[in-house]
C-alpha cells in the first residue's frame, strides 16, 4: 500500500470508527431485516435499517421512504435512468452532458439502441454545463435529465440550482449523479428540485459495495432486477444492512472542519505547484470547485511516468492519460472541455481526505519538483531544458 | 503489482542515451504528444562501416515507450545500419522481458523511429531512393499496427478485411464495429503509420464490422 494516498476521489480508506459500527451487524446481529412481521431478530435489524435510513435521508434534506439501498453508485445511476425510462411507454428524449461517469453516459448509450433519444451537453473551459446549451436542448418530448453534481475528474461543482429550475418550469425530472460530491458540497433534493439522485458510501469513508437511491416520492420508478419485495419494490435483495449502518455512519462523521481541512491541503499543493513549477495549468475552476479534487496538467510529458514515478516513492495519484485509459484514449472530460489532447495526456489528479496531512502534501510537492523536472529532460517538446 | 518486468522499471528509471547529437546524421520523429506517445532518435553513423556510433532519444510517453527507447539504443549502439534495421519490435519487447499486450504498440513506435532515422541516413548517402507506396508497403506497415486487446497484429488477427491504394488515397476496412472499445486508438495508430508517406493524400478508414446484437 502507498504510503501517501492521494487517489481519494476513486475510494477512500474505511473510517475505522465506521467499521466499528459495522462490526456487530456482520458478527451479532446479522438477521435480514425481512419487514413489520419476523422474530426478534429480524425486526431489530429492521429497525437498524430504518435508522440509517433515516440519517442517509437527512443528509440531503430527504424523507426516508425516498431512499432506496442499491449496491453503490453505479447501480443507482442505472436504476435511476433505467427504471425511469422503463416506466414510461413512449418514445423519450433525455439530455445529460458529455462529462458524466461511465455509468450514466454508458448507460443513457445502451438505451439509444432501444429508441431512447440523447443530448449531451457540452461543457466550457472550467467544466461547467453550457447552461444555454442545455436550455437550447430541452424539448417538449424530453422526459428525463441528468446532470452530475461534482465531476469526477477535475471536481467542478455543476450549478445544479440553475439547472433544476430550468427543468422545473418545464416540468421534467431531474436527476443528479451525486456520488463524487455528496459529504463534500451542499446537496440539498428540495432546493434543487431533484426528482433522482445517486449516492455511494465509499468515497466519505463508508464501505464500498452500498449506495443510494433517493427517488422523490411521487416519481414512478419500474424494478430494473426482479426478486422478492425488498426496498419499497425497486431493488430485490436481501438488504446490506453492515453496508447501510456503515454509510449512515459516515456522512454523519463528515463534518465542516474535515472539509476546511481537506481544502487547506488543495490550496497548499497546487499553490507551492504553481510557485514552484514551470508550465503548469489548473484544470476545473478555481473558485467553485470541490475541496477534494485538484487536477493539473504539466505540460510537454506524459501522465503515466509521471503517475509511476511518484508511485515508486510511494504516493498514489490519478491520471487522464490515454496510457493509464482501459480503451488507450485520453480523458473524455478534458477533451470535452476543450483542451488539447497533449494536455490531457499530461494532466494528474490529485484527490483528499480528511487522513491526510499537510507533511504528506509537503512531501508530495517535492518528489513532485524532482519527477517532473527529471521527465521533463527527457522530453523533445520541453522549450528551454535546464542546465 | 505493476504489469511490467524488472527490466521495463529499470529502464524507465534510468533510461540510457538520453538527449539530442549535437551533429547528427539522421533525426527521425515519430509519434504526435496529441497521440500521448512521441519519440526522437538521433544516430550518427559512421559512412565507411555504417555503424552506428552514436544514438540518442528523447521521450514524451509513458513508461514503456522510455523503457523500449532505451533497450534499443542499447541494442544497436555498434552495430551496422543494417543489422539495427533487422530488428522487429518483438525483439525489442523480449529483450525488456515482455510488455503487456496494450503495450506493445510502444516497441512498435521505438523500432519505426529508428528504422525512419536509418532509411533518412540511406537516402542522404544515395543508397536508397524515394519509393512509391505499394500495397505491399502498406500491408507492411499495418502488420506493425496492433490490436490492444491481444498485443498482436491487425493483419495477423485478421481485423483487416480489405484495403487499396489508388491516386494518393489509402482505403481500408476493418473488421470491427466503429464503438469497438479500441476504434479510435486503432485508427489513430493506423494514420500515424500511413498519413506521412510523401505520396500519400488521404488514409480513408472504414468500420464494416456488424455489431452483434
Amino acid at each position: 500500500m502507498n504510503e501517501i494516498y492521494l487517489d481519494n476521489a476513486t475510494t477512500t480508506q474505511l473510517d475505522p470508527w465506521v467499521a466499528e459500527e459495522m462490526r456487530p451487524w456482520f458478527l451479532e446481529e446479522y438477521a435480514a431485516p425481512s419487514g413489520h412481521f419476523g422474530h426478534q431478530a429480524s425486526l431489530e435489524a429492521k429497525e437498524k435499517l430504518e435508522q440509517a435510513r433515516a440519517a442517509i435521508a437527512k443528509s440531503i434534506n430527504a424523507e426516508p421512504e425516498e431512499i432506496i439501498f442499491t449496491s453503490g453508485g453505479t447501480e443507482a445511476n442505472n436504476l435511476a435512468i433505467q427504471g425511469y425510462l422503463k416506466s414510461l411507454k413512449k418514445p423519450v428524449h433525455v439530455i445529460t452532458t458529455a462529462v458524466e461517469h461511465e455509468s450514466v453516459l454508458n448507460t443513457l448509450r445502451a438505451l439509444q439502441k432501444d429508441g431512447v433519444e440523447l443530448t449531451e451537453v457540452g461543457v466550457d473551459q472550467d467544466g461547467f454545463v453550457k447552461l444555454e446549451e442545455f436550455n437550447a436542448a430541452l424539448r417538449p418530448e424530453t422526459v428525463l435529465c441528468s446532470v452530475q453534481l461534482v465531476n469526477q475528474e477535475v471536481g467542478t461543482i455543476q450549478p445544479l440550482e440553475e439547472i433544476g429550475r430550468l427543468c422545473r418550469e418545464r416540468g421534467i425530472p431531474l436527476h443528479t449523479d451525486a456520488v463524487q460530491g455528496w459529504g463534500m458540497v451542499g446537496l440539498d433534493v428540495k432546493r434543487m428540485n431533484l426528482a433522482l439522485a445517486s449516492l455511494t458510501a465509499h468515497k466519505i469513508h463508508g464501505p464500498k459495495g452500498i449506495g443510494v437511491l433517493y427517488k422523490q416520492k411521487d416519481v414512478k420508478l419500474s424494478p430494473i432486477m426482479y426478486g422478492g419485495y425488498n426496498e419499497f419494490e425497486l431493488r430485490p435483495g436481501t438488504e446490506n444492512l453492515p453496508g447501510a449502518v456503515g454509510m449512515a455512519r459516515a456522512v454523519e462523521m463528515m463534518k465542516p472542519e474535515h472539509i476546511e481541512h481537506i481544502d487547506k491541503l488543495k490550496r497548499m499543493l497546487w499553490g507551492g505547484i504553481k510557485k514552484e513549477i514551470p508550465w503548469v495549468h489548473l484544470n476545473g475552476s478555481a473558485d467553485r470547485g470541490a475541496p477534494h479534487i485538484l487536477n493539473v496538467t504539466f505540460d510537454y510529458i506524459e501522465g503515466e511516468s509521471i503517475l509511476l514515478r511518484l508511485d515508486m516513492q510511494g504516493i498514489a495519484v490519478a491520471t487522464g492519460s490515454a496510457c493509464f485509459s482501459k480503451v488507450l484514449e485520453a480523458s473524455y472530460v478534458l477533451l470535452a472541455m476543450g483542451r488539447p489532447h497533449e494536455q490531457a495526456h499530461g494532466s494528474m489528479r490529485f484527490s483528499f481526505s480528511r487522513f491526510n496531512t499537510t507533511e504528506e502534501i509537503a512531501k508530495t510537492l517535492d518528489a513532485l519538483k524532482k519527477i517532473i523536472s527529471d521527465l521533463r529532460k527527457l522530453s523533445p517538446l520541453t522549450p528551454q531544458k535546464e542546465a | 503489482m505493476l504489469p511490467y518486468s524488472k527490466k521495463v522499471i529499470e529502464h524507465f528509471k534510468h533510461p540510457r542515451n538520453v538527449g539530442e547529437i549535437k551533429d547528427a546524421d539522421a533525426v527521425a520523429m515519430e509519434g504526435s504528444p496529441a497521440c500521448g506517445d512521441m519519440l526522437k532518435i538521433s544516430i550518427k553513423v559512421n559512412e565507411k562501416t555504417h555503424v552506428i556510433t552514436d544514438i540518442k532519444f528523447e521521450s514524451f510517453g509513458c513508461a514503456s515507450n522510455i523503457a523500449t527507447a532505451s533497450i534499443l539504443t542499447e541494442m544497436v549502439k555498434g552495430r551496422t545500419v543494417e543489422e539495427a534495421e533487422k530488428i522487429s519490435w518483438k525483439q525489442a519487447a523480449d529483450e525488456l522481458g515482455g510488455l503487456p499486450p496494450v503495450k506493445m504498440h510502444c516497441a512498435v513506435l521505438a523500432v519505426d523511429a529508428l528504422k525512419s532515422a536509418i532509411e533518412q541516413w540511406k537516402e542522404k548517402h544515395g543508397l536508397i531512393s524515394k519509393e512509391p507506396t505499394t500495397p505491399n508497403k502498406v500491408l507492411r506497415k499495418l502488420r506493425n499496427v496492433l490490436n490492444p486487446l491481444t498485443g498482436a497484429s491487425i493483419v495477423r488477427m485478421q481485423l483487416l478485411r480489405d484495403f487499396d491504394v489508388a491516386d494518393g488515397i489509402i482505403t481500408i476496412d476493418l473488421d470491427l464495429t466503429p464503438d469497438h472499445k479500441f476504434a479510435a486508438h486503432i485508427s489513430e495508430e493506423i494514420h500515424e503509420k500511413l498519413d506521412h508517406l510523401w505520396d500519400i493524400k488521404e488514409v480513408k478508414i472504414n468500420f464494416v464490422g456488424e455489431s452483434e446484437s
